[in-house]
């Protein structure tokens, strides 16, 4: 039985005729090893290519918003009829008002965080931004806001507090909070920054700060781009120009461990703002971000808090 | 500013095109480059006949330092396309530079300053890719950002007391 068995199954069962030809079995083994080598030859020599088209290919400029740096605002439980505007600084995002925002809230006031053009997407993104875009960002939300409340209280920070004085120079305000905002920094070489921005795009940032900023989880960059930075001065420098209009209240803190450009930034807040209520608040201990770092945090909230009920 | 932008939906911020998929380390192109730059000068020094190497170079420095100008060139340009009005004519002040010394360290040098050929490469290089660019760029008129954020404040400070 077995014997039978074996040779029943070793009985060829396909006809000659319909058997594979010569050379349709040559050309499948060639088309096989074909595709072997072009396999191969793909696999080592697909990245070189890569590279090499990679060493021209142009930088492309992200423009996408980082969830956690998206503009937020919060409604009142009962609202006493103020809105209030916070604009974060240069290279930072609204991450830096979350913790305040919900306290002025709980106050009554409509609170919103806006982001400025060209934050919280990619730094080579904000490399294309100067003064106009920020500008225009904060005229929007102001605009925004004003349809639905009359009496906006705006709260700045660096940058933000500048534009936010510029901003007071045409529309009405009842208060501005300035944060450690520049209004002329001295930094004479600051005008060749777009220049340089040519050949050296990037000025990185210290490392201390880098890793505070990540241990917080703010979507910060990690260097500066060169051709926004004069951006800063020349908010500073239209702000200069159109100070006998402003005509708000100003609160000032100054930040005591800040940048040694920004020492005489309350002597010259004093000189051009001679004709406006000018408060001025020395905070000692306290770096530059002042609404996230600092043993002052909460003081600070407090007078704000305070300074805006009264 | 620069027109390599990712598109993404104005209102809600989200990517509509994605991101390429490819991309490289750093040191990537660098490494192309130097691995390139060792190889010709390996052919350089190798001996046509004989077995001792000869480390007189004969022509894979000029070769070498050509492609390493022409390389800073693109990775300036790469990350700077607007700036081309100033990093084409650096680059090409780099190039007029190295064929100045191409002409003098080889042949007949009894032309001006020592050089026989290249004065009639270096002057229409100079002028074509040195200066024109830079001319055209000054000529140009365009308004400073600080004009522009000026003229923006005025405009809405304008729209301002005419509303009210």
């Amino acid at each position: 039985m077995e014997i039978e068995r074996r040779e029943e199954e070793n009985t060829e069962k396909i006809s000659l005729e319909k058997r594979e030809g010569f050379f349709e079995y040559v050309k499948r083994t060639v088309v096989r090893e074909l595709r072997f080598v072009n396999d191969t030859f793909y696999s080592a020599f697909k990245d070189l290519f890569m590279l090499f088209a990679w060493m021209f290919n142009v930088k492309v400029t992200d423009n996408y918003i980082r969830k956690e740096a998206e503009t937020f605002e919060i409604e009142p439980k009962s609202s006493n009829g103020y809105a209030i505007i916070g604009c974060h600084g240069f290279l930072s995002t609204p991450q830096i008002f979350e913790e305040i925002g919900p306290l002025l809230a709980e106050n009554g006031y409509y609170f919103r965080a806006i982001r400025l053009s060209g934050h919280g997407t990619s730094v080579s993104h904000l490399a294309t931004k100067a003064g106009e875009d920020w500008f225009s960002s904060v005229v929007w939300h102001y605009k925004d806001i004003s349809k639905k409340y009359d009496k906006i209280i705006y709260i700045g920070h660096s940058l933000g507090g500048t534009l936010g004085m510029l901003l007071g120079t045409i529309y009405p305000l009842e208060k501005i909070i300035a944060l450690a905002s520049p209004i002329q920094l001295p930094i004479k070489s600051a005008k060749y920054a777009r220049f340089v921005s040519a050949f050296i795009k990037y000025w990185p940032r210290s490392k201390a700060k880098i890793k505070a900023n990540r241990s917080k989880g703010l979507a910060t960059y990690e260097k500066s781009p060169l051709y926004a930075t004069y951006g800063v001065f020349e908010v500073g420098q239209i702000l200069i120009e159109r100070a006998e209009k402003l005509r708000n209240d100003i609160l000032y803190f100054h930040a005591e461990l800040d940048h040694f450009s920004y020492k005489d930034q309350p002597e010259l807040m004093r000189k051009y703002f001679e004709n406006i209520n000018l408060e001025i608040v020395y905070c000692e201990d306290t770096p530059h971000s002042m609404l996230v770092y600092g043993p002052k945090k909460m003081e600070i909230y407090n007078r704000i808090l305070n300074w805006i009920d009264d | 500013m620069t027109e390599n932008i990712i598109k993404v939906c104005p209102n809600c911020g989200k990517r509509l095109q994605k991101r390429p998929t490819y991309s490289f380390h750093y040191w990537g192109t660098i490494s192309f480059v130097a691995i390139i730059s060792l190889m010709l000068l390996a052919l350089d020094i190798i001996p046509e006949s004989g077995s001792k190497i000869d480390w007189n170079l004969d022509w894979a420095h000029w070769t070498v330092l050509g492609i390493w100008i022409f390389y800073l060139s693109v990775q300036l340009l790469r990350y700077n396309v607007d700036y081309g009005w100033i990093l084409i004519p650096f680059a090409g002040v780099l190039f007029s530079i190295f064929f100045y010394f191409l002409d003098i360290s080889d042949g007949n040098n009894s032309g001006f300053l020592g050089l026989d050929w290249g004065w009639y490469l270096i002057i229409p290089w100079i002028t074509f890719v040195v200066i024109l660019p830079i001319f055209a760029r000054i000529a140009r008129n365009q308004p400073e950002h600080i004009e522009i954020l000026r003229d923006f404040v005025d405009q809405l400070e304008d729209e301002f007391n005419n509303g009210n």
